[in-house]
């Protein structure tokens, strides 16, 4: 085939997957088409970023690959969902994870770029193995620069709504995959949030997976108005009214039920439903709402998954709220015309649903943009709390949505709160403007077509600067050090810039560019070769060069290096006995199923 | 001989296992329980025989109360291979967890799917022959107490000893976690609580081992051996996109599932560990069993006022990683608590990559208990407060 010029390349390309996966059948907009990003493909499934490879660790074999190329999958949007054909499992692995790496792009502005080391060699692809292993598991795993994912025989005693005894693939639940690739595109934008220093860094790992995966359910358009019709509109009800209208007779003359007629869960709140189920838990896996708040929570929780839950469940607070305090109007007028009655108008139905899709994504959006914003080594929740109001004021001056308010107060009321802060009012949580003093960064360069070109160019001249001026970015060891009789040195030839990233705030005013940059450096955790402490900072760059704000971890922090000693001795960093402090976490053991 | 009116407690040393001997003393006489008597097929060193005799005559063959904290080969092989020397004691009680009561229907239900999962386990090692992973080898040999090729291994005998209440059925008692034993086996004075294992839902279901049938066994418990290939055979191929070095890499890499298997059954069982304290005349011993972190979590809410003022801990596990949570260790605050370990270093097993006992968690128990820590293959160097047999059989602590 001739190369094809740019121009006339189709934008996207429509794959068929589940919305959720096979446990939901056909039912309503289960069997979804996704539109991603369109790249031109060879014969086996590798682009850019993703490399799908069929390749089953515990049977060494391979399955059938698809072509994608082939003018039936190019028609109608590839194969259809199918458990038996592995062709298929691809193609859905291959949509999912395009898909996730794409709301990352889009919030961001940029492109994600891999980069894994193999022993034979650089790479940039992320692998993906639909098959890996006979395993009930998933994972993403640094080393092997790829994610994995198992397949199972479900529970004969208690599958749930599935066929006892039926083989179970992790890679056809579309919250499965999405949550193994936000590790991933995690890992990339943030490498350090996998050295477990406090107990909220693996936590924030899986519960940002979540927030991801669970966020996507809310652009399911069929899904989503379904939904709304049968809660009345009220998207975080957990129990939806069957389809016939009213629940099952509460009388006792009905003693007949047919499955129409049971109450369903509401599939929107729910992750990896047929994982969960076939494991023998009757339930989701881990649904992550629907606890009321307790500020108390938090502090009893020590184990990543319960702890990310509390993130979860703040982050969609926020959300619900927001979402009702939006469509308020619409309720108020549907229910003018149709009073007493839970089934919304149709027309309501979809109007709601796009209201729906949109904040989810607002919300995704911010959340994935303060990302940017984090500081670069031993996040904590309340930290991220600060990223997201300091990310989206620099964006957005006012608050049109009243989203930054919404989300103080569901932090508040699962009891996350930043340390060191004066207040919870919206100013004081910014991220603090710089000392002065801080140097500039003149000769900064942006290329808003291509963001990468100037990449590695604006690493070195701000190499040079925070070489000359470690104090000013939080690399000085010694406590007590300022400005003027700091006289640290961070070793010639130690990179210890990150990434520099190009930040185009658009908002309200004229778009202006600005860059983020990400400062970190480790030393020995008191002569323990095993730990690492790590320091540093993110500074925010205007166009000019100008820092407008910075967040120090820094390297002579004498409280934060006890604390994470403490974290380590009590052995929380892996779990709570003596196991051997691995350098990163590994996701597969914190891991659990998924 | 116990002094006055001190709690003697006589760890013996059997090699990679348990076998503690507590003397309380009752007026001009002393009451016995014995707490444990195995050893792992895998320990070199194996002095069950011997430690029974030595009981036989330091108790005079009465045992006030027998407990078996879980049904692990390293914690009741001597029941069975001892069993003609136990079958001539007097024992008062037998104490198990209620996870091993097969009258309760929910004890019953796990202890099937364990008893299949380890079942599977010894047909994987009859078909992997010398290749089996050292790992499963020990774990499904201390689950069946096997050594050979039939699954019904010496654990099944001991059980049966102890079930059978040394000949009285009713003097076996299950204890579940909240119960409190008055003037327990007869023994005037001494109170025993049962921490663990609880019957709370929560913990039953961390505990609750993995379905057979994930793990390849078909719908009556036999073993399918371990296969599942998820397509129809059109669609497997040999050769793609990777490097033959690089599959061979990615195969071993990834966690076969009768590891997880192996590990889950092993966790499984050690979480059933009976987990007791006793007090007596103002002091507290605590003897966790092989408990791990989920048997320990449920008991958690208590650690704070329980483990403050304990002057004995029988290390958990052989002084394994996995069995002594840090902030436990660290409230045992009392001035003069003291800590004994029986393990071995030397067994098959321990090549991994946290041999038992693991060096960092005894440098641990050591600096919470200073100089009052006694390991039972280091016997010839426990030294004040300790008392050593001349022999090298056994080193008592007074309490």
């Amino acid at each position: 085939m001739p190369p094809t010029p740019e121009r006339d390349q189709p934008k996207y390309r429509a794959l068929r997957v589940y919305a959720f996966d096979p446990s939901r059948g056909r039912r309503l907009g289960n069997h979804m088409t996704v539109r991603v990003k369109y790249e031109p493909l060879r014969k086996e499934l590798k682009g850019k970023q993703l490399h799908v490879i069929d390749f089953d660790a515990t049977n060494e074999c391979y399955y059938t690959p698809i072509n994608l190329n082939s003018p039936s999958a190019l028609v109608e949007g590839g194969l259809e969902p199918s458990e038996s054909d592995p062709r298929f499992h691809q193609q859905m692995v291959y949509a999912v994870a395009m898909q996730t790496i794409d709301i990352f792009e889009k919030a961001l502005g940029r492109d994600i770029r891999f980069s894994f080391f193999d022993p034979d060699g650089a790479r940039n692809q992320l692998r993906i193995y639909p098959h890996a292993m006979y395993e009930p598991n998933a994972y993403y795993s640094r080393e092997l620069g790829a994610l994995l994912f198992g397949y199972f025989r479900a529970s004969t005693e208690d599958a749930g709504t599935g066929l006892p005894g039926g083989t179970i693939f992790t890679c056809l639940s579309h919250d499965i995959v999405a949550h193994e690739t936000t590790h991933s595109v995690i890992d990339t934008l943030r490498s350090a949030f996998m050295e477990s220093s406090n107990p909220d860094v693996a936590a924030f790992h899986e519960a940002f997976a979540d927030i991801v995966a669970l966020f996507q359910h809310f652009s399911f358009e069929d899904v989503v108005r379904d939904t709304l019709r049968r809660s009345g509109g009220v998207l975080h009800r957990f129990n939806l009214t069957p389809r016939g209208g009213q629940a099952a007779a509460s009388g006792e003359e009905s003693k007949i039920f047919i499955v129409g007629e049971m109450p369903e869960g509401n599939p929107l709140l729910d992750l990896a439903r047929q994982f969960g189920e076939s494991m023998g838990r009757r339930a989701a896996l881990r649904s992550a709402l629907g606890v009321p708040p307790d500020p108390q929570a938090l502090e009893n929780a020590t184990e990543p998954h319960e702890r990310g839950a509390v993130l979860v469940a703040a982050v969609f607070d926020a959300f619900f709220s927001a979402f009702m305090e939006r469509s308020a109007d619409l309720i108020r007028l549907a229910r003018a015309t149709a009073a007493g009655s839970d089934d919304i108008h149709p027309d309501v139905a979809t109007r709601l649903a796009s209201e729906a899709a949109r904040t989810a994504k607002h919300f995704c959006t911010m959340c994935i943009r303060a990302i940017d914003y984090c500081p670069p080594v031993d996040i904590t929740f309340g930290e991220f709390l600060r990223a997201l109001i300091t990310s989206d004021t620099m964006l957005y001056a006012s608050d049109a949505h009243d989203y930054r308010e919404t989300l103080i107060q569901a932090f508040r009321a699962r009891g996350i709160y930043p340390d060191g802060v004066a207040s919870l009012g919206e100013e004081s949580l910014l991220w603090d403007k710089p000392a002065p003093g801080t140097p500039i960064c003149p000769g900064l360069r942006f290329n808003l077509l291509k963001p990468e070109r100037h990449v590695a160019k604006n690493r070195a001249l701000l190499e040079a600067i925070v070489h000359a001026n470690p104090f000013c970015f939080g690399l000085c060891e010694v406590e007590k050090h300022d400005c003027t009789s700091c006289t640290c040195k961070v070793p010639e030839g130690e990179q210890v810039v990150k990434s520099v990233n190009t930040v185009i705030r658009g908002g309200e005013q004229r778009p202006k560019v600005e860059f983020v940059a990400e400062i970190v450096r480790s030393v020995p955790l008191d002569g323990d070769p095993d730990l690492k402490f790590c320091g540093g900072s993110t500074v925010v760059f205007d166009s000019d060069g100008q820092p407008l704000m910075i967040v120090y971890k820094k390297l002579s922090s004498k409280t934060r290096r006890d604390k994470q000693k403490e974290f380590h001795e009590k052995g929380l960093a892996a779990a709570p006995t003596y196991v051997e402090r691995d350098k990163q976490m590994r996701l597969s053991s914190i891991h659990r199923g998924y | 001989m116990a002094a006055g009116s001190k709690i003697r407690v006589r760890m013996y040393r059997v090699g990679f296992g348990d076998c503690f001997l507590v003397t309380i003393p009752d007026g001009e006489t002393q009451k016995h329980i014995l707490i444990d008597c195995g050893v792992h097929a895998q320990s070199e060193f194996k002095g069950i025989a011997a430690a029974v005799q030595a009981i036989k005559t330091e108790t005079q063959g009465e045992l006030a109360v027998v407990v078996a904290t879980h049904a692990h080969a390293d914690h009741i092989s001597g029941f069975g291979t001892e069993a003609d020397a136990f079958r001539q004691f007097t024992v008062g009680e037998v104490w198990m967890p209620w996870l091993e009561d097969l009258s309760n229907p929910a004890a019953k239900k796990l202890h099937a799917k364990t008893a299949a999962l380890a079942g599977l386990l010894h047909a994987h090692l009859n078909v992997a022959g010398a290749e089996a992973d050292p790992l499963i080898t020990g774990i499904a040999l201390n689950a069946l107490g096997a050594n050979g090729r039939s699954p019904v291994g010496n654990n099944a005998k001991a059980l049966a000893l102890l079930r059978g209440g040394f000949g009285d059925k009713k003097r076996t008692k299950y204890l579940k976690a909240g119960r409190v034993l008055q003037n327990a086996g007869g023994i005037k004075g001494l109170t025993v609580r049962v921490l663990a294992p609880s019957d709370d839902p929560t913990f039953l279901s961390r505990m609750n081992p993995p379905e057979a049938q994930l793990y390849g066994l078909d719908k009556n418990g036999d073993p399918t051996l371990d296969t599942l290939v998820p397509f129809a055979e059109r669609w497997t191929g040999k050769t793609g996109a990777l490097d033959p070095v690089y599959e061979k890499f990615l195969h071993e890499q990834v966690a076969t599932p009768m590891r997880a298997l192996a590990l889950s059954v092993d966790n499984y069982l050690n979480n059933t560990s009976l987990c007791l304290l006793l007090q007596y005349k103002g002091r507290t011993l605590l003897f966790p069993g092989d408990a791990q972190w989920g048997n320990w979590q449920s008991w958690q809410g208590e650690w704070e006022a329980i483990l403050n003022d304990i002057d004995f801990y029988k290390v958990g596990h052989h002084g394994s990683h996995n069995a002594t949570p840090h902030e436990a260790l660290r409230k045992m605050t009392g001035r003069s608590v003291a800590a004994m370990a029986s393990t071995d270093t030397v067994t098959a097993f321990n090549r991994g990559k946290f041999p038992v006992p693991y060096s960092k968690l005894v440098s641990a128990v050591k600096k919470q208990v200073g100089d009052r820590y006694a390991q039972s293959d280091q016997i010839a160097e426990a030294a004040a407060p300790f008392e050593l047999d001349p022999g090298g059989g056994w080193v008592d602590y007074l309490v």
